[in-house]
């Protein structure tokens, strides 16, 4: 995310406030957007009844300032350095010369009725001589004071914010919000996040289960606004102590599991596969909670499946999860097991099997069921196959007739995103870019922005930056994916994504002849799929990686990357693909130019 | 006045001799009146509102004007805002028209709570629209977010008020006879809690101000008192 970008900003007021007293969240918001969408010269009134948390306040709006490039600066209005108003706009104008806000403490006392003339004397003096937002801290009566003693200055105002701090009545006790669709806007998850943080720190503490509950719903909050980092801490030092202390193996097992699917989205896949095999499955084994083992298992048949280990993705799916929801009578998730396996099929090429499957097994269950929304999922995934299969015109049609509409009601609004977005890849395969690039804009981007998803959105972005590379808007491509989407994905630490933007951008430089930053994306993009052991990644990557290599001379190197290239489309069951580099191989063995 | 050929003396607005105060007031308007007055030309002062209504500009100089709000409701009808004041809610309406464009408001149901609650000053109603953009988190200005602005307005306006001046403001509403001119009425006046309209002919209290529970208890409390 770019300084300046509005939703950078929008993210940053709302994490930054996220940490305040909720009944200060408003203010903050407001407060925020004033000094970055207002004139240069503002006076904006912030109310405060304790010294510290003003402290604390200032310390955050001055982070959001200044990740809105503006460099805020704090004078302190004594009596000793400011014997009267004069010299306080002496300072002022001295300060704003460097500074687009400065926080002025200290008016409580220091102010009087001949300084709030003389303030008012002065007031349009000030504005064009000082152009920088003034955020003058008091107190209530200071206030009320001004309001009386200089009401023109008072009407002159930009802004009052309160944020006082009260001891408040006994509440009734709080209750987590979880559901299994989190529609919350970014707004609310951070409204939300600051409420559960004052619950959390309540005195008399909340009873423990109560506090584990918000504890969950605390950690899921941040780890869906791609606060991994925070959302660990919560996982890892406040609730499995816990359940540690409470002898609640199953729920430590559980969070833990929680903990291995962070680890992996950040690409740390040894460690989460070892949590799920070591600290994990055996709880449950031990437990008899053949579902929670189910669940598991079929966790680290993902892993596997990415790194192109198939078969015993499959094994795992036919044989440990598919079973036991069969013995449990649990037709959905049996339902949702033989989706993935269709997935599997499907990577492997075996499209006519994966449609099957979903058609025969999958709808009709979900159709039983009155399940919509899992129906309408299928339905996306039959389209898919259809595309890969070059039926754009049909894929297209259930898309639009079936599945968005499936999605079209309050609520859904990141599902129905999600589907215009597949609705986008098929216009972007028929070259109709222009409306391609309209949905991304228009459906897909603005939801993403306001649920705070910033993973989804440098996903959109990444795409965006595809329809304007295949317009030749190369420059503004490379500039989407450098500026927009690569700093998210570092942030987050979503190595994959990351090493699939690099290997972008390496196309851009290759299409420039720029050899040498073509090279260099490639190494570290092939260096992070290695790490990962992705196959589809070693497989791409490593055929563009490894014809660049010998083309710069690095014959042995370079041969040895088609080679495992090869082997991983191989793996993958594209044979043909295998046999395209084998061939590539020949020929720079037998001197031939490619 | 060059363009209608109305002569060549020249016109000066002398803006922000209303920031004056006390006996520099006295001395620039009253006991220096002559000095204004001998200069050639039409000249318009702003002066301090307190000097029109402690009587010190009587007679002194040409003129004494108040710059009214723009008048939304009719004075009369069976009960106040009853009869709307066409024009001056057609203007008020394109001022906020002119800085906002219609598409951000979610009905013209937000326009009008927003211009009623302006009391018709410009100033505040700009202040309204200003916060509606503060809690609006879309690009769409709804019933919910307008009602934020009007509380926290109206919340400001609290910062300041004592329970003596509700009364005072419930009576002035209730009473178009009750002219509230001593200090109390004067200090509403410049804070804007009170509204002039008709060139100071009639008073109303600012819309927000009517929301606050203060004004709502004295409201009902004369309303109980005079029924009684």
């Amino acid at each position: 995310m770019r300084a300046g970008d509005s939703f950078a900003f929008d993210y940053g007021r709302h994490l930054a406030a996220a940490g305040l007293r909720p009944e200060h969240y408003s203010d903050f918001q407001r407060l925020a957007k004033d000094l970055r969408y207002g004139s240069a010269f503002q006076l904006l009134i912030a109310e405060f009844n304790d010294v510290p948390y003003r402290d604390a306040l200032i310390q955050r709006l001055d982070a959001v300032l200044a990740d809105a490039g503006i460099r805020p600066a704090r004078l302190v209005l004594s009596p000793d350095l400011h014997a009267d108003f004069a010299a306080a706009e002496g300072a002022l104008r001295a300060l704003a010369a460097d500074y687009g806000a400065i926080h002025i403490v200290g008016g409580e006392t220091w102010f009087d009725a001949q300084r709030w003339e003389a303030f008012n004397i002065r007031r349009e003096a000030v504005a064009r001589q000082v152009p920088a937002r003034l955020i003058l801290w008091l107190t209530a009566e200071p206030i009320a004071a001004l309001a009386r003693l200089a009401p023109d200055l008072w009407a002159w105002r930009g802004g009052v914010f309160s944020f006082t701090t009260e001891v408040r009545p006994t509440q009734a006790l709080p209750v987590a919000q979880r559901g299994p669709i989190d529609t919350r806007s970014l707004a609310e998850r951070g409204r939300r996040i600051a409420e559960l943080r004052t619950h959390l720190a309540a005195e008399p503490p909340l009873p423990e289960d109560l506090q584990l509950q918000l504890l969950d719903e605390l950690a899921s909050l941040l780890e869906s606004l791609g606060q991994f980092d925070e959302a660990l801490r919560v996982r890892k030092e406040e609730e499995l102590p816990v359940y540690e202390r409470l002898g609640d193996m199953r729920s430590k097992a559980v969070t833990q599991g929680q903990i291995a699917n962070i680890l992996q989205a950040r690409g740390q896949i040894d460690e989460a596969l070892r949590i799920h095999k070591e600290e994990e499955l055996p709880v449950y084994e031990r437990l008899g909670d053949v579902r929670l083992k189910a669940v598991t298992q079929g966790q680290i048949a993902d892993i596997l499946q990415a790194r192109g280990q198939i078969d015993e993705a499959l094994r795992i799916r036919k044989e440990e999860e598919l079973p036991v929801y069969e013995r449990l009578g649990d037709v959905r998730s049996k339902a949702i097991t033989q989706g993935k396996m269709a997935d599997i099929l499907q990577g492997l090429g075996q499209l006519d099997e994966a449609l099957r499957i979903r058609k025969e097994e999958q709808l009709l269950v979900f159709d039983r069921l009155g399940d919509v929304r899992s129906k309408a999922i299928t339905q996306g995934k039959i389209a898919d196959i259809l595309r890969v299969r070059g039926q754009l015109d049909e894929a297209l049609t259930i898309l639009r007739d079936d599945v968005r509409p499936a999605f079209d009601r309050p609520g859904d609004v990141w599902m129905q995103a999600r589907a215009s977005g597949a609705i986008a890849d098929i216009l972007q395969a028929r070259g109709q870019l222009d409306e391609a690039l309209r949905i991304r804009q228009e459906e897909e981007l603005p939801v993403y922005e306001r649920l705070g998803d910033v993973r989804e959105k440098a996903v959109t972005q990444g795409k965006i930056a595809d329809i304007l590379q295949a317009r030749g808007q190369l420059d503004e491509a490379l500039r989407i994916r450098n500026e927009e989407a690569l700093p998210v994905y570092e942030r987050l630490g979503a190595v994959r994504e990351k090493a699939v933007t690099l290997f972008k951008i390496a196309q851009v430089h290759l299409a420039r002849e720029a050899y040498p930053e073509a090279m260099d994306g490639l190494a570290q993009a092939y260096a992070i799929m290695g790490g990962l052991q992705e196959a589809q990644g070693l497989a791409h990557v490593g055929r563009l990686y490894g014809q660049v290599l010998c083309s710069a001379g690095e014959q042995v190197r370079g041969i040895e990357v088609l080679e495992k290239a090869a082997e991983a489309f191989t793996l993958l069951g594209q044979d043909d693909e295998a046999q395209a580099i084998q061939t590539i191989i020949r020929e720079l063995q037998d001197g031939k130019p490619d | 006045m060059a363009e209608h050929d109305l002569g060549n003396r020249v016109l000066f607005i002398i803006d922000g001799i209303d920031k004056l105060r006390g006996e520099d007031t006295r001395r620039f308007f009253v006991v220096d009146a002559e000095q204004l007055l001998a200069i050639a030309g039409h000249v318009v002062y702003t002066a301090p509102l307190a000097l029109k209504y402690e009587g010190g500009l009587v007679g002194r100089l040409d003129g004494d004007l108040v710059l009214p709000m723009i008048k939304l409701f009719e004075k009369g009808g069976p009960k106040p805002d009853s009869i709307p004041h066409e024009a001056g809610q057609k203007a008020i309406r394109e001022i906020l028209l002119l800085r906002a464009d219609r598409s951000l408001f979610a009905s013209d149901e937000e326009i009008k709570t927003l211009v009623a609650h302006s009391g018709g000053h410009p100033r505040e109603l700009l202040r309204l629209l200003k916060l509606c953009c503060e809690y609006a988190e879309e690009n769409r200005i709804d019933q919910a977010t307008v009602q934020q602005a009007v509380q926290q307005l109206a919340s400001e306006y609290r910062r300041f008020l004592e329970p003596e001046d509700y009364a005072m403001l419930a009576g002035i509403d209730a009473d178009p006879v009750h002219t509230g001119n001593d200090e109390r009425g004067r200090k509403l006046l410049y804070n804007l809690v009170l509204l002039e309209y008709n060139d100071g002919a009639w008073r109303r209290s600012h819309p927000v101000v009517r929301t606050l529970e203060g004004y709502v208890r004295a409201a009902a409390a004369r309303s109980n008192g005079v029924s009684s």
